[in-house]
């Protein structure tokens, strides 16, 4: 009994290995927008992501696949550390970025987030007006005039596709609008911050066909601008818009590719099960 | 322009607007503004605000503390030898002017009108929750529930003048008509209190049945139904055994704060410590703890012995109220079980079959193995309960939850399901149908009955208020207190009492709601509920509830009136009530900001937003609504507090001026405290004393009761769902 209460309390600490020599110099090459390596992340005693290496390319997007509980959206959150809103967190490795470590403690989380958005699975508009919510991110940082703030609420909305639609309805309260042009709201809301790179957690996951495609749509075009990672259930969504594909299973990744390579000619047996529906 | 925080910030802030035309034109501007120098500003906010609630939450946490090393070191004069220990516990003879401070009486005494008051309303209490919880279509529900909270939120002042005119005379009468003079002489006896106490603690049982009874999981109720079970067996058999832990926890825990109850036992029963008739005969006069405190506190001089022993009889009165109620929430929380009562009753348990022991062993040995293993038995613990026991069972939300839950919990309450079913499916093949259906509707009928007694004895206790004291409030008297002189030619204005309670309330609320909201923050965003720390804070904030108000009272008597020398005053009453009000306020802040999910502040953190902005700009934001509504019932709460206020405040003044003069050293006049000296004021003596006392009881209950219906409707408006 007191033992494991003793396991619990160590667990429940939050700890960030971070053993390495912060003068050391992360050189990636260009066209490497995040490297991971030798990442594992815990919660408690729970290893979700188990020693996973892979890099990340550049304005491609990079699709993560895997059965429910793989830890896909826990290694997607490792990318901007919303893992550490969660009790008990470890992280255990590196994941380079901007030629830095940012699974490091001296990471500062403002910044990595304003250059690594995300996109959560469910539509979460903040119950203001649409200009509002779009505006909401250079507030924060100190931009006040108006003009200016009209502006890029203006562009993030022309960005995703959001204008045309909503551009009479901007004092609207944005809870009001469709789940699709909500969830097209939050991309807008993520991009009027202009991040790097941006994390699509399941975006599709509550909407309509339509909607999806609208969304896929413009995940192929901002990946001109950015650097896309999305978790997705949907194998098809993977195949159509992904360059990149890396299939997780039990925390693991077992292969990562060209999305050609693994939806037509996969190394791994257990890929293949996966992607022909042949486990359940 | 690194992500790191050594980046060094050249500053340029722009003026003029940026044409944002094209994608470059808006990359170079979004990098322009990411690192300018506002953003080390932000981090220190950051820092500064959580270290800043973190004090906040600290110092609430810590006034239990306070408030008990305080008393102690006031008590330790009496307490030097163990001879003097023992004699105030132990011995009966109460008379300080001869210097014998033997309270074992006081204490038997606030025993006597507890147990009874508690062994009066746990029928009435769990009656009526079951009925909320089983029967009542939620249509119904929904104006049976706040109109039997509404019993708690009356002073209980103006209980304890209603019972002291109204009802101590019925009994008497009854007594007398059925020839029971022997039995009864007198109506201020113990059992009239008992009466009183146990109609104002029926909402607190009911309606923590009723919660416990709605957490009972559905499905388990639905399978049973689904068996062919009657809806009463379905209760009977299914729910009420699961919530039962949780129900013996809320009548210990209204045991703990009927205990620390003052003003209807100090008002009802004419103070005598004798005890002759017996220790739990409650047709007798008695003298309690609380009543010693407050009625004696007003003619000691600082310093010597009796003041020593008074606050020796706070110590006590505190510790044996936070002793039932921590029994009562570990009860609530499976720390403390009470299984092995229930199970001792059965037949098996003591005829062992499966057992391996062989018939030889002799029944004592069996016994004494039976006991072992029940007591040596580990309970499972259940999660941390949240600080406010009336509504911990409601939300859903849980803290440090990111995403659904898991799946393991699920499976945990099916396997559950199975099991307990199990159990209860070989007894409901036994029954017939007719006799199910009589049970049902014969239980049924004995709730309605009890609810209609309750709504009943509301009603009344409006009824006569408002008809004894609708015929003062016109013409408004300006000016005039309670003062002696003016009484006896009965001259009597309630304006400037209700001026003083609103200014006294309204300091308390100053100082304490934004205490409370402080510590609330950051007991919710700011650290882990698996935290011991955090276990800390919660259970010293909690703890404060268990507090009796006239031992707050006497600790605010203590140091504010004397150490700090503001004498009786605003100040001095304002911070006594304002540390009733923090538990309050806390335990409602929190409710509120579970409202709002986690998940928006996760989508501001997202964006880049410091955690203080991202709590600030939204979570805080959405649920102010429910956090002004949780003010509004703190404030409800404590207007009608009376043994704090007769303490630290509230005086019989003259003063030509509506208005208090001065912040420090002038009492202010104020209704409750006038509720209770008008009230025992006699007509002879001051005319019209009585129906004055209930002109004051009617703009109290005003007060209270508008501040606690604003609050609910409000509630219920601003109650948001976030899917
Ligand atoms: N907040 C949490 N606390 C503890 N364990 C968690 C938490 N969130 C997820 N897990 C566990 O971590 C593992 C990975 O979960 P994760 O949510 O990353 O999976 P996923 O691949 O995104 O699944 P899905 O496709 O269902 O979203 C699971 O075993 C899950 O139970
Ligand atoms: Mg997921």
């Amino acid at each position: 009994m007191s033992k494991e209460k003793k396991k619990m309390q160590i667990s429940t600490k939050n700890r960030i290995k971070d053993n390495q020599n912060q003068k050391r110099d992360y050189k990636i090459p260009a066209e490497i927008a995040a490297r991971v390596k030798n990442f594992n992340f815990y919660y408690g005693d729970l290893r979700a992501v188990k020693n996973v290496n892979l890099d990340i390319m550049k304005n491609k997007i990079t699709a993560l696949i895997g059965p429910s509980g793989c830890g896909k959206s826990t290694f997607l959150r490792s990318f901007n550390r919303m893992n550490d809103e969660i009790p008990g967190f470890k992280y255990e490795g590196e994941i380079i970025f901007d030629n830095r470590n940012i699974v490091s403690k001296t990471t500062d989380l403002i910044e990595l987030r304003s250059k690594v958005g995300m996109v959560f699975q469910k539509p979460t508009p903040f119950p203001q007006s649409v200009r509002k919510n779009i505006a909401y991110g250079s507030k924060i940082r100190g931009i006040k005039n108006r003009k200016q703030l009209n502006q890029i609420v203006e562009f993030s909305l022309k960005r995703a596709g959001l204008w045309s639609e909503v551009n009479e309805r901007l004092d609207d309260i944005a809870t009001q609008l469709s789940g699709g042009q909500q969830q097209r709201l939050c991309i807008a809301r993520t991009l009027s911050v202009w991040p790097e790179m941006i994390l699509f957690d399941e975006p599709c996951a509550s909407l309509d066909p339509i909607s999806t495609n609208v969304i896929e749509d413009l995940l192929v075009d901002l990946a001109k601008d950015y650097t896309v990672i999305i978790a997705t259930h949907s194998m098809h969504q993977a195949a159509r818009i992904s360059n990149k594909t890396a299939f997780m299973y039990m925390g693991e990744l077992i292969e990562y590719n060209d999305t050609k390579k693994i939806f037509e000619k996969p190394d791994e047996q257990l890929t293949e099960d996966y992607i022909t529906g042949r486990f359940g | 322009m690194h992500i790191f925080r050594k980046s060094d910030s050249k500053t340029n802030k722009e003026s003029e607007v940026v044409n944002l035309d094209s994608s470059d034109d808006f990359k170079e501007f979004t990098s322009k503004h990411s690192d300018s120098s506002s953003l080390e500003l932000r981090r220190k906010m950051n820092r500064g605000i959580k270290y800043f609630l973190m004090i906040m939450a600290i110092f609430a946490s810590l006034m239990t503390l306070f408030i008990t090393l305080y008393l102690i070191i006031e008590a330790l004069p009496v307490m030097t030898s163990f001879r003097q220990i023992r004699e105030l516990l132990f011995d009966n003879n109460w008379n300080p002017k001869e210097e014998h401070f033997g309270a074992f009486n006081l204490l038997l005494s606030s025993l006597i009108v507890t147990f009874y008051a508690i062994i009066i309303a746990v029928p009435f209490g769990i009656g009526i929750g079951i009925l909320m919880a089983e029967f009542l279509p939620q249509k119904s529900k929904k104006i049976v529930k706040p109109t039997i909270e509404i019993i708690s939120a009356i002073p209980s002042v103006i209980m304890g003048l209603i019972a002291f005119r109204y009802l101590a005379m019925i009994i008497q009468q009854t007594s007398f008509a059925l020839g029971l003079q022997e039995l009864l002489s007198s109506g201020r006896v113990a059992i009239t209190a008992s009466i009183t106490l146990a109609f104002m603690t029926v909402p607190m049982i009911a309606s923590l049945t009723d919660d416990a009874l709605s957490a009972v999981p559905s499905n388990l109720k639905k399978a049973s139904l689904a068996l062919g079970s009657s809806n009463w067996e379905a209760v009977s058999k299914v729910s009420l055994p699961h919530a039962r832990s949780s129900i013996i926890s809320a009548i210990i825990l209204a045991f703990g704060r009927v205990i620390g109850e003052t003003m209807v036992v100090l008002m009802v029963v004419s103070n005598n410590p004798a005890l002759n008739k017996g220790w739990f005969n409650p047709f007798q006069e008695i003298y309690a703890l609380p009543s010693a405190i407050a009625g004696e506190v007003g003619d000691i001089v600082i310093g010597d012995a009796q003041w020593s022993a008074l606050f020796f009889l706070g110590l006590e009165l505190l510790f044996v109220s936070l002793i039932i109620t921590t029994i009562g929430r570990n009860i609530a929380t499976g720390k403390i079980s009470f299984k092995f009562i229930t199970r001792m009753f059965k037949k098996e348990y003591w005829t062992l079959k499966e057992n391996k022991h062989s018939k030889n062993d002799g029944y004592f040995k069996l016994f004494t193995m039976r006991l072992r293993k029940t007591f040596t038995r580990k309970v499972p613990l259940k999660e941390n309960k949240d600080l406010n026991m009336d509504t911990r069972n409601k939300s859903k939300v849980k803290i440090g939850r990111f995403f659904d839950d898991t799946i393991q919990e699920k499976e945990e309450t099916i396997n559950q399901t199975k099991t307990e079913l199990r159990d209860y499916y070989s007894m409901f093949r036994k029954n017939s149908s007719t006799k199910k259906k009589i049970t049902e509707r014969t239980f049924k009928i004995i709730f309605y009955l009890l609810l209609g007694m309750i709504i009943g004895a509301l009603l009344i206790v409006f009824g006569v208020v408002v008809y004894d004291g609708v015929q003062n409030l016109w013409p408004i008297d300006f000016i005039q207190g309670p003062s002696y002189s003016y009484m006896q030619a009965g001259h009597y204005g309630y304006l400037k009492s209700a001026i003083g309670t609103i200014i006294v309330v309204g300091t308390a609320a100053l100082i304490g709601l934004p205490i409370s909201t402080f510590a609330g923050i950051y007991l919710y965003f700011y650290i882990k509920p698996t935290n011991r720390f955090c276990n800390i804070l919660r259970n010293g904030i909690q703890n404060i509830s268990t507090i009796p108000s006239v031992v707050v009272g006497l600790f605010g008597w203590g140091i504010f009136v004397n150490i700090f020398g503001w004498g009786k005053s605003i100040l001095a009453g304002g911070f006594t009530l304002m540390i009733m009000m923090i538990p309050i306020a806390t335990s409602t802040t929190i409710e509120a900001l579970k409202q709002v999910p986690f998940s928006m502040r996760h989508n501001a953190l997202a964006l880049g937003s410091t955690k203080w902005e991202s709590i600030k700009d939204h979570n805080l934001r959405y649920s102010f609504p429910s956090i002004v509504t949780g003010y509004l019932f703190s404030i409800s709460r404590v207007i009608g507090e009376t043994a704090p206020i007769i303490l630290t405040v509230a005086a019989s003044v003259y003063s030509p001026s509506i208005f208090p003069d001065s912040l420090i050293n002038t009492g202010v006049s104020m209704l409750p405290f006038d509720i209770y000296i008008l009230g025992l004021f006699t007509d002879k003596l001051y005319p019209n004393s009585f129906s004055w006392a209930m002109t004051c009881a009617l703009i109290l209950l005003l007060l209270a009761i508008g501040l606690f219906i604003i609050g609910q409707i409000l509630r219920s408006k601003f109650q948001v769902k976030y899917e």
